[in-house]
């Protein structure tokens, strides 16, 4: 071994100023570069504007001396982009406004970089920025930024703690692993122990959700007059068993019983008795029980959309509501799943009256609509054969299905039925139920979604948010009916799904899965990729830790022996690390030490164990006037041993020779003292 | 003492010591006696961290777990790794040789990385001081170079001696103190060269140096000294055993005696200071010569050690008068 030494110590100053290197920095703008890219795509350029032009900068201060802002710059720069986040978004404590301000400060401190705590800042902000990319967005595709974000933070943060020179790139990234190696299975336990909340602790900002959903509350045909189709998914399913077929596959959601003439809404649950779900007696012979499980995307609702008609749920506070809504007790914030049991029958028996509200008409609007329902039902022999009769006239007179109709005025059902005569599931669905209480029928719209499709390499079924769809039921003979009239006017909606259902140039513009089979077949995987990640790590919550608790033991598994089990598994990882770093070094120990150690043991039971204080000159003096024979082989070992400690760094061969001297000096035995 | 722990600073340095202990000139760096306490970096971290597992708790957000588990667990691992990057080091306190009131103590503290792997951002100084740190390859070793200024003879104590290092992430600061048993010894100030009073038995006792053929006895062989010279080994003797030892001679008559009470009636520090020149000089000349001091008799010799104590006992001698006073205090 050669003899290192360095230079030693000097105070700080000596070397100018403190500054960053441009390593240093480099690993910095890596680091800001990959947290932001999630939230640039999304939030408006001028802040991609910022981020670029102080990265430059900095870059520019380091390489080229280009001067950097003082305090008052910064604090003003600080001031205005605060200004423009609230002017943008009118706010700054929403999930994207605050995103901006975030990634604006990130950028801003750049600007600030000079000692250690700066540099630490920044990986910190940069890592809180990430954070709300999480908040944001969870996908699959998170994983891979996770990894960059922590990996490329940790080594960023390795190099900003450095006040001298950074590490060479090799050396940091072999530390950095090492210390993540060691990190990783403490997270990984805690993320499976650490206890989760059933319930949040404070209101989340409902902002950014709505604009997404495929269902909401209330309905009125009249404003929209272009659906806009998103390819996102509303929820995965996995049936166990065959799957039932498409047309019957309605996921039901909210009920809409209360009608203004325009707009359809739910009734206020609260003070309705609720439902229970249809016994299985009940069902009619040969109905088909399906069993499944279903994957829900966060909507911030609380539909957990079955599949009709629900016979069981295992959501444990989960009800039907007095309109045989399935509801969970709180929004669904996150992704989660839950399993149920459903049969698919077209109609199910509703021994209590329906509402009042079910047959409610507004008189004084859409009078030729009124006018119609009873000259059809006259002209009808029964109520069944006016339900098929109006079905008859939406097949048979020149209605159409779009996706763009045009708006309809102050009279919606009439402007519908009687001008345009084109539009979609929520317009034929609002006449139907319209026409059907005009005679006497109760009747309400039930929004949901209809159909899915297959994922051909795995075994679930896609819903998305494109697949939403409006239908009707009427209360007949004591039973609630199930009456599709969109189905009577492009039965492929029901039948193929929303892309058959159109005319060529419109369905071609549907960005649905499977135009193009190579297309497809990628799109499709990455979709079974991203239903296992869901299914498995996102929608892991308090539920599963029970299952898991469940399995460990636990029969009803609380709060408290999650935490408990937490504790002690996290300590016995960190005890177990602690042992194998200890034992490494020990095995690490300085072989020269060792060997004096064996020595002053040997000497031990010659006369007495060295005290700690004693020298090894003294203890050796100390045995020899006890022992004065040893005279001659203890003054030169203990020479030896001096000059191989405290003479620059020793050889190995010196070592070993000192070793081999410990080994061979022959004592006398003890009880033959002098 | 009672006053100098009212500073609360004071009182817990003295907690310190008394609970580690004084150390010898060579110290390894036990996990027991490394501090670490998070640094303010490391508390804002914690802050942020707590931030991001409310928020993950409240969104019920797996990815925001992911990360604030993760990033928990590093700083929890590095915990481990700030304070085992200061542990094994071995400290050792070399130099210090002695030195005249008035020079500078130069002492040197080497910070020795025992181990095989590397150890990354040691800062060392004295306490109070400030450094920046010092990597320190495998086997590597480092010195501090201490200058201490010296006023007045007698013992210094060395001063307290603080390893700390905040690698890796500068979240935590793990720290040791080390206490140097070692004593700085402060001899008197020689007087100039030219002194007028030469004390009357030293003056007519020339001798030529050569004590090894001169009227000194061999008394036998004993272990070498530091820096003996060569000329006293025992050459026979290695040959004979294959062991190193020194001749030892007692002196026989022809020594000089450098006597206070020769000195006439100066005060305390000029005798000190002009018996300090006068082994000065019989040392150069490598002459046998005694010390005799009210109460204390080095009987004559001569070598490096010699010179050595009979300046250690200038330095720190306490004359009757003042020791008696001392004493007589409650």
């Amino acid at each position: 071994m050669k003899a290192r030494q360095l230079q030693g110590w000097r105070a700080p100053g000596t070397q100018g100023p403190e500054q960053s290197s441009v390593a240093q920095l480099l690993w910095l703008l890596l680091l800001v570069l990959i947290v932001s890219t999630p939230h640039l795509r999304t939030l408006p350029a001028w802040v991609s504007g910022i981020m670029l032009v102080a990265a430059v900068w900095r870059l520019g201060a380091a390489w080229n001396r280009w001067p950097l802002p003082g305090r008052i710059v910064r604090g003003t720069l600080t001031l205005a982009s605060a200004l423009a986040v609230g002017f943008t978004w009118r706010q700054i404590s929403g999930l994207e406004a605050g995103s901006a301000l975030l990634v604006l400060m990130l950028a801003l401190k750049l600007l600030e970089t000079h000692s250690a705590r700066d540099r630490a800042l920044v990986v910190l902000i940069a890592w809180f920025v990430l954070f709300a990319a999480f908040l944001r967005e969870q996908s699959l595709g998170g994983v891979p930024l996770l990894a960059a974000g922590v990996l490329v933070g940790t080594l960023a943060l390795l190099q900003a703690a450095r006040r001298r020179q950074a590490i060479p790139p090799a050396t940091g990234l072999l530390l950095t692993t090492r210390l993540l190696a060691h990190a990783v299975p403490l997270a990984l336990a805690l993320f499976l122990l650490f206890p989760r909340l059933p319930a949040p602790l404070w209101a989340l900002p409902s902002g950014g959700h709505n604009g997404r959903t495929g269902l909401s509350s209330q309905m009125s045909p009249g404003d929209i007059t272009s659906l806009a189709l998103s390819d996102a998914p509303a929820f995965r399913v996995r049936f166990e068993g065959p799957p039932p077929e498409r047309a019957q596959l309605y996921w039901r959601g909210p009920v809409l019983e209360s009608f203004d003439g325009r707009r359809w809404r739910t009734l206020p649950d609260a003070g309705r008795k609720h439902q229970h779900a249809v016994p299985l007696r009940q069902l009619p012979a040969g109905a088909r029980v399906h069993k499944y499980e279903i994957v829900l995307e966060p909507h911030h609702q609380r539909w957990l959309l079955p599949l009709e008609t629900p016979l069981g749920w295992d959501v444990a506070d989960a009800s039907l509501s007095a309109s045989r809504e399935l509801l969970s007790t709180r929004p669904i914030a996150a992704r989660s799943a839950w399993r149920g049991r459903s049969a698919t029958l077209p109609r199910f028996r509703e021994a209590r009256a329906p509402e009042a509200a079910t047959l409610a008409v507004n008189a004084s609007r859409n009078p030729r609509s009124l006018a119609l329902a009873g000259e059809m039902r006259a002209a009808a022999g029964s109520d069944r054969a006016y339900l098929r009769n109006i079905l008859g006239m939406f097949r048979q007179q020149a209605f159409y299905y779009t996706l763009e109709p045009p708006a309809l005025g102050d009279e919606p059902v009439d402007d519908f039925l009687f001008r345009t005569r084109s539009g979609f599931c929520e317009h034929y669905a609002s006449a139907f139920a319209l026409l059907a209480r005009a005679a006497g029928i109760p009747a309400r719209v039930v929004t949901g979604y209809q159909g899915g499709e297959m994922n051909p390499l795995a075994d679930y079924l896609i819903v998305r948010q494109s697949d939403a769809h409006a239908w009707t039921e009427v209360w007949l003979d004591g039973y609630w009916e199930r009456y599709d009239p969109t189905a009577a006017v492009a039965p492929e909606r029901v039948d193929a799904g929303m892309a058959a259902a159109l005319p060529g140039s419109v369905g071609a513009d549907l960005p649905l899965l499977g135009s193009s089979p190579w297309f497809g077949r990628v799109a499709f995987g990455w979709d079974a990729l991203n239903a296992q990640w869901d299914r498995w790590v996102l929608a892991f919550g308090p539920e599963q830790q029970n299952a898991l608790l469940g399995r460990l033991g636990f029969s009803s598994p609380s709060l408290r022996d999650l935490a408990l089990v937490c504790a002690v598994t996290a300590s016995t990882i960190l005890l177990l690390f602690t042992w194998l770093t200890l034992r490494d070094r020990a095995r690490e120990q300085d072989p020269l030490e060792q060997s004096w150690q064996l020595l002053c043991q040997r000497l031990s039971r010659l006369s007495r164990p060295r005290k700690p204080e004693e020298t090894p000159g003294e203890y050796s003096a100390m045995v020899i006037a006890a022992r004065p024979e040893l005279a001659g082989p203890l003054t030169s070992l203990t020479a030896l041993y001096l000059r191989l400690r405290y003479e620059g760094v020793p050889s190995r061969t010196e070592i070993l020779r000192f070793r081999r001297l410990v080994r061979q000096l022959r004592l006398p035995p003890a009880n033959a003292r002098g | 003492m009672d006053i100098q722990l009212r500073n609360p600073a004071a009182l817990v340095q003295h907690w310190f010591r008394r609970r580690q202990g004084p150390d010898g000139d060579n110290v390894e760096l036990h996990q027991r006696r490394i501090y670490i306490l998070p640094t303010r970096t490391g508390l804002g971290f914690g802050l942020v961290l707590f931030t991001m597992l409310l928020g993950a708790l409240n969104y019920s957000n797996n990815m925001g777990f992911a990360l604030a588990f993760l990033l928990t667990s590093i700083t929890v691992v590095s915990i481990h790794h700030t304070q085992r990057n200061l542990a094994g080091l071995r400290v050792t306190v070399e130099g210090c040789s002695a030195v005249f009131a008035g020079e500078l103590i130069e002492c040197g503290v080497r910070i020795i990385n025992q181990s095989r792997s590397a150890r990354w951002q040691i800062e060392a100084g004295p306490a109070g001081a400030a450094t920046l740190p010092a990597d320190l390859p495998a086997g590597g070793s480092a010195v501090l170079r201490l200058c201490l200024p010296t006023t007045r003879r007698g013992t210094q104590a060395c001063p307290v001696i603080r390893l700390s290092t905040r690698y890796p992430f500068g979240l935590f600061e793990a720290w040791a103190w080390v206490y140097p048993e070692r004593e700085l010894m402060v001899y008197p100030t020689p007087a100039a060269r030219l002194a007028s009073a030469l004390p009357a038995h030293a003056a007519d006792l020339e001798h030529d140096g050569d004590h090894l053929r001169g009227s000194d006895e061999f008394a036998g062989l004993r272990v070498p000294l530091p820096g003996e010279s060569p000329a006293r080994m025992a050459w026979k003797a290695l040959a004979r055993s294959g062991q190193l030892l020194a001749k030892d001679f007692r002196s026989g008559a022809g020594s000089s005696w450098f006597d206070w009470d020769a000195l006439g009636p100066q005060d305390i520090e000029t005798r000190l200071s002009l018996l300090t020149r006068m082994i000065l000089d019989a040392n150069a000349a490598g002459r046998i010569y005694g010390l005799r001091l009210p109460g204390i008799e080095l009987p004559p010799d001569t070598g490096i050690e010699h010179y050595h104590r009979c300046l250690r006992t200038l330095a720190v001698y306490v004359p009757e008068a003042a020791a008696t006073g001392g004493a007589g205090k409650p």
